[in-house]
């Protein structure tokens, strides 16, 4: 679809009004005769490029992302997405860098475009092929035409690209992880050292890679001096260096000994894959003079524990290492008593003990609710047997122990109905033989029949032994 | 002499003292040998500070010997571990070493430690489970002379979790005792016998686990998990009674 009249107009363009912060954003003014017909269609394009295919692993590419727009004053386009600026293509394989962005004018196709950049230094993190994009936009498009305002939903996707990243060759031993172009610095806070006086110990290294993965060199202990782990201080870039940096690590250095001494040179090994090999920056020595200072009788504090309170240290001369100058509190060694199974045994001896003696010896046959059902279904019936009444007392004492054991109260049911129940519940031969004896414990009590005592209670202690126990935990009555 | 000293250290601990200030003052003059013997004296009446172990590494550091060096820093740094001048001598001592390997993982004066909780030594372990194993029988005695019905259930199910527990800790790990190769020339072979093939050289200072020990031979195992038979007299093992390994072969190559 034309829009209905043709640009022929000077377009002069400034500086837009400011989404984005001023140092990240680069107008350029420019002057264009556009000569070709804007339409809806030609109101946005995308382009995605590498500035390489092939790099080493951990080498940086730069990715280019352009978003053109038509700059024509009928023209509006409406991403669909709220943050004003657009998605940016998958980069999964690569560790992504910082977005730099910029703007400028072009021409494309005999129109003006407002062209937005987006630059990403991008690192890849494995070999083989990685994909980048494919660069996605979608929006909405609305101008004004000869028939009148229109819009259109456009959907527009670059091709991913593909980058081959290589593997490194075989490292060294003492590679530090770091990829690029590198060169290694050090500086000491203060050139005027004093033994047991820490002092600040700057390295830095400067180049182009990445560096995030960069780590700190390490420096090698010797007797004289201890450094603390190293921690990172600064990274920033170099003005006007195309994406170098300098990356600042701070140890702390603490002399140990006076005189003159020679610091190490330090050095950092890493690839470079311009020259395809592993290259090593080095500091240059570096002559330290180490006063003695004021410390009176050689004692300082160094090395103090976690909890701030350390040994007394005596720093040495002639390169020896310090030495604790004195022990608050000598212990001595605690011999090793093998008590073997005793701690094992004793608390549940204790439990045991303690069981006994408050709830009597009974109560240590809790490993058994038969046995404790046993012995109380027995001293109940031999309080019944030595009763005055003593088949009334039987009767009575059955009926609460079926009770208890059935859990329902028997006590106001007359003999056929206890029996039917306890029927229900027991195997039949048992029932018959309780309900046998409550039978005649009845017909004794109306004076139908006298039957002995002893025997029913015989027969009693027979058929109460086939009831289950008390349905109570560990079988342990309360 | 042993015996003597023993007796003047039972003193006091202004025996200690003495005995210590004659280790530094001789350290101060470079007599490392007296240093070390009188350090030594101090392990030898049981003292166990990692203050002393620190200054006997530092003499044995100065007297060339890396072994001894780094076994008394490790067992300073495995006594106090946050004593970092020991941490840093250490560093040194085994930069010192032939090959500076690293420490295997799991060596500590304790041992390796119970098998789900790597990082507690299995003497703290077996502590927290004895305190599990007597709590829970607390809670089961409280629940059957004290305790009310709704509670019975709670008390035997925290009980058996906490029984439950104690176990878990107390199962170790592959027992193994840390120590340190003194001797030169010291060879880990395939078997526990001379005969047996050589399988690597071990470096005075390099720092194995010994998993097991047979008629004079133990099983070493090093930081990169290589394994090889060494004869006990060349290496020294971390933990007490802090023996400083008695030598008696140059070389145990037949």
């Amino acid at each position: 679809m034309v829009i209905g009249f043709t640009l022929m107009v000077l377009l002069a363009v400034g500086p837009a009004p400011g989404m984005l912060p001023a140092e990240a954003r680069s107008v350029h003014v420019a002057q264009v005769q556009p000569t070709g017909t804007p339409t809806l269609d030609s109101a946005v394009y995308l382009d995605a490029s590498v500035d390489r295919n092939d790099v080493y692993l951990g080498e940086s590419l730069t990715l280019s992302l352009e978003y053109w727009e038509l700059n024509f004053r009928g023209l509006r386009v409406q991403p669909h997405i709220k943050s004003g600026r657009p998605v940016f293509p998958d980069t999964e394989g690569f560790y992504a860098g910082q977005v730099r962005e910029e703007q400028r004018d072009a021409t494309r196709g005999g129109l003006l475009y407002r062209v937005t950049t987006y630059r990403q230094e991008l690192f890849p993190a494995r070999a083989g092929t990685l994909r980048v994009g494919p660069w996605n936009w979608t929006g909405t498009v609305r101008g004004h035409t000869a028939a009148g305002a229109q819009s259109r939903d456009l959907d527009i996707s670059t091709s991913p690209i593909e980058v081959q990243v290589r593997p490194l060759p075989e490292p060294p031993s003492t590679f530090s992880g770091a990829v690029g172009e590198f060169e290694i610095t050090l500086e000491f806070e203060s050139r005027e050292l004093s033994r047991g006086v820490p002092e600040g110990l700057f390295i830095d290294v400067t180049g182009q890679g990445n560096p995030h993965t960069l780590q700190a060199p390490p420096v090698a202990p010797a007797p004289w001096f201890s450094v603390g782990a190293p921690k990172e201080e600064e990274v920033r870039l170099v003005e006007g260096g195309q994406g170098r940096f300098v990356k600042r690590f701070r140890y702390t250095f603490m002399p140990l000994g006076a005189g003159e001494f020679m610091f190490p040179p330090l050095a950092l090994t890493y690839f470079s894959p311009a020259e395809g090999r592993y290259k090593v920056s080095r500091t240059a020595a570096v002559e330290l003079t180490i006063e003695a200072g004021d410390l009176k009788d050689t004692l300082v504090v160094i090395g103090a524990g976690g909890g701030g309170a350390g040994p007394n240290m005596l720093v040495m001369d002639e390169g020896r290492l310090p030495l604790v100058a004195g022990v608050a509190d000598f212990r001595l060694r605690r011999k090793q008593v093998n008590l073997g199974l005793l701690p094992i045994l004793l608390p549940p001896l204790l439990f045991l003990v303690a069981l006994a003696l408050l709830r009597g010896p009974a109560a240590l046959r809790w490993w058994s609710a038969r046995t404790q059902h046993h012995d109380h279904v027995e001293a109940r019936l031999a309080a019944a047997g030595s009763a005055a009444r003593p088949l009334d007392s039987l009767d009575k004492v059955l009926r609460e122990i079926l009770s208890e054991r059935l859990g329902r109260d028997l006590a106001a049911l007359s003999v056929p109905e206890i029996r039917a129940y306890i029927a229900s519940k027991l195997d039949g031969e048992g029932a018959t033989a309780i309900a046998a004896v409550l039978q005649a414990c009845a017909a004794s009590r109306y004076g139908q029949r006298q039957a002995d005592s002893a025997d029913l209670i015989h027969r009693a202690r027979l058929a109460l032994s086939g009831l289950p126990p008390a349905p109570k935990w560990w079988g342990l009555t309360r | 002499m042993n015996a003597l000293c023993i007796l003047l250290l039972c003193l006091g601990a202004d025996v200690y003292d003495d005995f210590f200030e004659r280790g530094n003052t001789a350290y101060a003059a470079g007599d490392m040998a007296a240093a070390v013997s009188a350090y030594e004296e101090l392990v030898a009446s049981g003292v166990e500070n990692a203050e002393v172990f620190y200054n006997l590494g530092s003499a044995f550091y100065h007297l060339g010997d890396s072994g001894r060096a780094v076994l008394n820093y490790e067992r300073a740094v495995g006594l106090d571990r946050d004593f970092d001048a020991a941490q840093r001598a250490l560093a040194i001592a085994v930069a010192a070493t032939v090959h500076a390997h690293a420490r295997p993982v799991g060596f500590a004066l304790d041992g390796r430690g119970p098998a789900v909780f790597p990082g507690l030594s299995q003497r703290m372990a077996n502590r927290v489970a004895l305190v599990f194993w007597w709590l829970a029988w607390g809670i089961l005695a409280v629940r059957f002379l004290r305790g009310g019905p709704r509670w019975k259930n709670t008390a035997v199910a925290v009980a058996a979790g906490l029984v439950l527990v104690a176990l878990i800790l107390v199962i170790p790990a592959p027992t193994s005792h840390a120590a340190v190769v003194l001797a030169p020339d010291t060879y880990a072979r395939y078997g526990p016998h001379p005969r047996d093939a050589i399988r690597m050289a071990l470096a005075p200072g390099v720092r194995v686990l010994v998993d097991r020990q047979a008629e004079g031979w133990a099983r070493v195992e090093t930081a990169d998990g290589h394994r090889g038979w060494v004869e006990v007299d060349r290496i020294a093992l971390l933990g007490p009674p802090y023996d400083s390994g008695a030598l008696t072969r140059e070389s145990n190559i037949p």
